[in-house]
């Protein structure tokens, strides 16, 4: 009982309120649950039932030599044991069921859950952290659902049953063998705020070294070339040295709490000798009694020895809960708009107004952008890097939100459109090129359902045929992580293939500046020309065929439009735009012609 | 056969250091365990008292007998834990500090084809299970090595039929409990390799997030995932199944035992041939059995991960450092930045990379070396502060074979700014003075930053130079990092520097004005420089043209541009690229 009580103030201690949270994943499972509880409780039933049988082998049958009511007890506790086996393996396996499928849907919430976050929030919290709390902070609450609360309450079964069992057999035994049950409390209290403190510092004197090695494996090379080695050395021996020390700290107090639990017991069983034996001299109580309360004074002592064990764990998962919770909190800066408009196929008009945008604070990148593009218009973006041509890219597929001023597609307020339509009608052709581990189709298909044919055609309009189909396997190859057996040039054409195969009415390209073979370039620039066709384009453009193409073009500093106009009335201009032309295309114009 | 006897090597090294710990630890828990296996007899003998009359104060007695003797095995307990905790956290600590030492020993080539997590892993898991062999594995070891032949030997002195009868489950406790063991290992290793597999999803999702929202594949991800995660949770409980099994066996067989002996021991009381307090005893002793039997099994599992681990160790341990002059320190002296390369070739793992490279550079010398990507630009000047060892030919500084030099003498003469910038994630400053052996003073630390062109952010920083760098701090931009790196490089002032594309974040007139200020810090430092700026290289002194390893064209600007070849080549192309940068 006493046990118990601790336990839950130790659960406030934490947080119930976490507790609380968690225990809710479990709710799915209920049926689960609940029949693991009642096998829980058999259980301790049923450990309780082995002492008691001994106790009456040893009163009626042995003292009264009754050898066929002794084989009858022994069939008897062979059926338990057959039948706790059974119920122990069922039990085990239920709760380690529902904790994997607690586990999994809160692996599922986390991954949902950042896919519905906007790009600000990835550039907050690194792919490690994330990484963190998907992995090893999940992993933490597997213990807690599938060992740690569980054999908590198990125990507690176990030790109510015993002081049951032993009070119903002689109240006055069992109460001078709980006559030690306050030292022990004392004990377990002192361990208990000694070891939690360790245990933290153990933990974070863990998380330096191993944070340590990370950092100066990864800077090695730093560390050789400034020939750092020793400092370095020491320094890591420092933080290893603390911990040494907080380990063998914290051994002591287990060294001096499982010796005294053992003296604690070993009292108890001193006076159930003492006194209970002078009862059987008296003849108050029957030998099978002493015996009986012998094991359970045994029983009752180790799960008490376990407990820093489950305190370590639930310590862990309160700290880890902490941490998903936290996440799974964050709201999405930018939600979908519940019954946003949803547009089968875009005429491709798209309108910024008066449009300020900063990604944090008031550090404006975009100030006061209006522009509006006609549908099937191809526009270029041009200016100097940090002109803010990338941001007008990330407002258009609602990667980030602007701060005011509007901007419309098709005549709609883009924050009224489903974010999910909107963005099946634009395309994007990214500078560097992702790639994912799979084949080629999967690259140009992205999972989404296509037709092989559908595929393939995307693929020759961009020119991406011709290499995909030298590769063993075309389609079916596989493209190593990052793209590391394909060039940069046939990574972009990749991509191009996967911007057309989705078949978007407006699409939006950054150009890449990496330069590639001249063939390569060649095909590349085919595949624009092909790309463009017919539809409403956005280009920041690097190079001078594509500027030289566009319909119009948007030059930008500082944040700011500074000049519209097609290439010649721009230079007839002489303005930002002539002198970036004078700088940057004349020599490429040369070798051009 | 070798292989294993290096490990037991290894293994030995590391036990004997602390022999003492072991010898105490082990007298220390003999003591202990002679005294617990005593508590059943006085149990045995307090019953037969009560069977055959006896008085409450002779079961006084045996009441202190048994507090008494849990008080002394308690304290020679208490030594024996912490004496080989000690003991296998003092292991811990050395394998630690032996690990990083070695892993600071090792060359580049080394660290080009590990994996950093791999490497973190062995450093704290695997140094984790060695420790866990040694406590609580060896501890619990070598309990049940001594609880065991002392109880079976005193039930024995009891009654040696009963003995005999009820041990006979004994053996397959041991053995159930190490053969699931084995098997849940096995799956529990495939487990580890579905979670890499779901790690490796989710980071790849979120790499490629932009992607993944402009394409609206978040669906799609979720799927994937989900399927991936379902996969994960059937591995698991595919080793649930059998682990499930672990405790209900062990379980089972210690009822197994009892039961024997509740028949035949209850038998042999009727029949008057045992007392009931020997059959008390038999009970005691039995409980006293069942876990450090169990425990066995566990502690072989262990102590086998534990042996795996240290040959994990062992393959980092036994790697070679490939560059072994890291002699005895030399007076350390200052270069004037003679450099000489003579038919220097340099393969990487067979492949070659340079070949047949020679030039001379003079003291205060400004040398660019331009090529393609991959023409071996980066390797070259990685030649000379030796993170690479040259395969054929030599390198002369101030006219000495770098071979022949300290290590540490040459590295010290030497600033490199590296093409990947890393900082450390330390204060501003801190990243600065880390170039520096003695530690230098807030002006020099000042100066650096300043000829870096770092000083004017540094300044706007909320703690200037105790700005802490990195997730905790103050994340700085491409250009901040690079110019940190620069001035950590620079603040030493070394005869020799080498800049490997350490520019790239920086704009022209940034990059002109940090070469320009070098040399009013530096007198007459000679400095290698790999840039794509026309106006770095058309500027120096001495022009290397890469092609594909080979050292094509050397000389200066007007020179190679009339020879109107490959350098002629590079720097039109340059001149334009460059241009399109700036858009």
């Amino acid at each position: 009982m006493q046990n118990y009580h601790e336990e839950e103030i130790l659960g406030k201690a934490y947080d119930a309120r976490l507790m609380k949270r968690l225990i809710k994943y479990l709710y799915p499972y209920k049926k689960y649950v609940i029949t693991s509880f009642i096998l829980l409780i058999i259980i301790s039933g049923l450990k309780l039932v082995g002492p008691y049988l001994v106790k009456i082998a040893i009163d009626d049958y042995i003292m009264a030599k009754d050898y066929d009511g002794l084989v009858m007890i022994a069939i008897l506790f062979f059926a338990m044991l057959v039948l706790q086996f059974v119920v122990r393996y069922a039990q085990t396996y239920m709760m380690q069921l529902t904790g994997q499928m607690a586990n999994y849907k809160m692996r599922m919430e986390i991954f949902s859950h950042l896919q519905k976050q906007p790009l600000g929030f990835f550039d907050r919290n690194p792919v490690g952290r994330l990484m963190t709390r998907m992995t090893n902070d999940v992993q933490v609450l597997n213990e807690l659902f599938a060992t740690g609360v569980v054999t908590i309450f198990g125990d507690v079964f176990t030790l109510i049953g015993i002081v049951i069992a032993m009070f119903s057999i002689d109240w006055r035994l069992a109460l001078v063998t709980f006559v030690s049950l306050p030292l022990l409390a004392i004990a377990t209290a002192i361990f208990r705020k000694k070891v939690r403190e360790s245990y933290r510092i153990v933990r974070l004197r863990i998380a330096k070294v191993n944070a340590f090695l990370q950092e100066h494996i990864t800077g090695m090379k730093i560390i050789q070339l400034f020939t750092r080695e020793k400092e370095i050395f020491d320094k890591f021996n420092e933080n290893n040295k603390l911990l040494r020390d907080i380990h063998i700290k914290s051994v002591f107090y287990y060294a001096v709490f499982f010796p005294t639990v053992e003296l604690i017991g070993a009292i108890s069983l001193a006076l159930i000798i003492y006194y209970g034996g002078s009862r059987v001299l008296a003849g108050t109580i029957s030998f099978g009694v002493l015996v009986a309360f012998i094991q359970y004074a045994e029983m009752f002592y180790a799960p008490i020895r376990n407990l820093s064990e489950k305190y370590n764990i639930l310590q862990a998962a309160m700290a880890s809960s902490e941490r998903i919770f936290k996440l799974l909190d964050t709201e999405p800066r930018i939600i979908n708009p519940p019954d946003g408009i949803k547009l089968d196929k875009l005429k491709g008009e798209i309108e910024f107004k008066n449009v300020w945008f900063a990604y944090e604070d008031e550090n404006y990148v975009l100030k006061d952008i209006s522009f509006k593009v006609a549908p099937g218009e191809k526009v270029a973006f041009v200016g100097a890097t940090g002109a803010g041509k990338t941001s007008i890219i990330n407002l258009l597929f609602r990667f980030y939100e602007f701060q005011k001023g509007e901007i419309l597609i098709d005549g709609h307020d883009i924050r009224r459109l489903d974010m999910h339509s909107l963005r099946r009608q634009l395309g994007l052709v990214l500078q560097d090129v992702f790639i994912f581990s799979g084949n080629v189709a999967d690259n140009i298909s992205l999972g989404e359902k296509m037709d092989i044919a559908e595929i393939r055609k995307a693929s020759r309009r961009v020119n991406a045929d011709k290499f995909i189909e030298k590769m063993e396997n075309d389609y079916e190859a596989d493209l190593q992580e990052g793209g590391a057996n394909i060039s940069i040039g046939q990574k972009q054409l990749l991509s191009f293939a996967r911007a057309l195969a989705f078949n978007p009415s407006v699409l939006v390209l950054d150009e890449a500046t990496s330069s590639v073979d001249t063939e390569t370039e060649m095909l590349i620039q085919d595949a624009l020309k092909k790309m463009l066709e017919g539809r409403t384009s956005l280009i920041i453009a690097h190079r001078l065929s594509t500027i030289r193409d566009v319909d119009r073009i948007i030059v930008m500093h500082h944040g700011e439009i500074r000049e519209v106009g097609n290439h010649d009335q721009l230079m007839k201009k002489k303005g930002i735009y002539y002198r970036l032309y004078q700088l940057q295309f004349k020599k490429e114009e040369a070798k051009v012609g | 056969m070798n292989k294993n006897n290096g490990l037991k090597d290894i293994f030995y090294n590391y036990l004997k250091r602390y022999k003492w710990h072991w010898i105490i630890g082990f007298l220390t828990l003999a003591c202990a365990t002679g005294l617990t296996v005593l508590m059943p007899l006085v149990l045995r003998n307090a019953v037969n008292k009560l069977e055959f009359g006896g008085s409450p104060s002779q079961l006084l007695t045996d009441a202190f007998y048994i507090v008494g003797i849990s008080l002394s095995a308690g304290i020679f307990r208490f030594f024996a834990l912490v004496i080989v905790t000690i003991a296998s956290r003092k292991i811990e600590y050395d394998l630690h500090s032996d690990f990083f030492e070695h892993i600071e020993k090792l060359g580049r080539k080394f660290f080009d084809k590990s994996n950093v997590g791999d490497l973190v892993s062995r450093g704290s898991n695997d140094v984790e299970a060695v420790q866990q062999m040694h406590c609580p594995g060896f501890y619990s070891l070598l309990y049940s090595m001594f609880i065991i032949p002392l109880a079976v030997v005193l039930m024995f002195r009891v009654d040696p039929t009963l003995t005999l009868y009820s041990m006979i489950p004994m053996p397959f406790l041991a053995l159930a409990v190490y053969l699931l063991g084995k098997y849940v290992y096995g799956r529990y290793h495939k487990i580890q390799v579905q979670l890499g597999k779901l790690s490796a999803s989710v980071q790849e999702n979120l790499w490629a997030i932009r992607v993944v929202k402009a394409f609206d594949q978040g669906e799609n991800q979720i799927r994937r995932f989900e399927a991936i995660n379902n996969d994960y949770v059937r591995k698991y409980m595919n080793m649930v199944r059998l682990w499930a099994l672990f405790y209900p066996v062990i379980y089972m067989i210690a009822g197994l035992m009892m039961l024997v002996v509740l028949l035949i021991g209850g038998a042999r009381v009727i029949n008057d041939e045992i007392t009931l307090g020997t059959f008390v005893a038999f009970v005691a002793y039995l409980v006293m059995l069942v876990w450090p039997m169990a425990g066995l099994g566990w502690v072989l599992g262990m102590i086998q991960r534990g042996f795996a681990s240290y040959a994990r160790l062992k393959e980092i341990f036994d790697i070679e450092p490939e560059i072994s002059s890291l002699t005895e320190t030399q007076a350390k002296t200052r270069f004037k930045g003679d450099i000489e390369f003579k038919n220097v070739s340099f393969a990487y793992y067979n492949s070659p990379v340079l070949e047949d490279i020679s030039f001379k550079v003079k003291p205060g010398q400004k040398v660019a070396v331009v090529g393609a990507t991959g023409s071996g630009k980066s390797t070259l000047v990685s030649l000379i502060p030796r993170l690479y060892e040259v395969t054929g030919g030599s390198i002369f500084i101030d006219g000495k074979d770098i071979n022949s030099l300290d290590m540490e003498t040459l590295r010290s003469n030497i600033g490199t700014v590296p093409q990947d910038v890393y900082l450390f994630s330390r204060t501003v400053g801190e990243n600065i003075a880390f170039g520096c052996e003695s530690k230098p003073s807030p002006a020099e630390i000042k100066t650096a930053a300043k000829v870096a062109d770092l000083l004017k952010d540094i300044e706007k920083f909320p703690e200037q130079f105790n700005t802490l760098v990195g997730e905790k701090g103050v994340t700085l931009s491409g250009g901040q990092k690079q110019r940190t790196s620069i001035a950590r490089a620079i603040i030493k002032k070394p005869p020799i520097l080498i800049f490997d594309d350490a520019f790239s974040s920086v704009d022209t007139d940034t990059e002109r004005h940090i070469l320009n200020g070098l040399h009013e810090i530096i007198e007459n430092c000679t400095v290698f420089v790999i840039s794509h700026r026309v106006s770095t290289f058309q500027n120096a002194d001495l022009i290397l043209v890469l092609d594909e390893g080979k050292l094509v064209e050397q000389g200066n600007h007007e020179t190679l541009l009339a020879q109107g070849g490959v350098y002629a080549n590079i720097y039109k192309r340059q001149q334009l690229t460059e241009e399109l940068e700036k858009i």
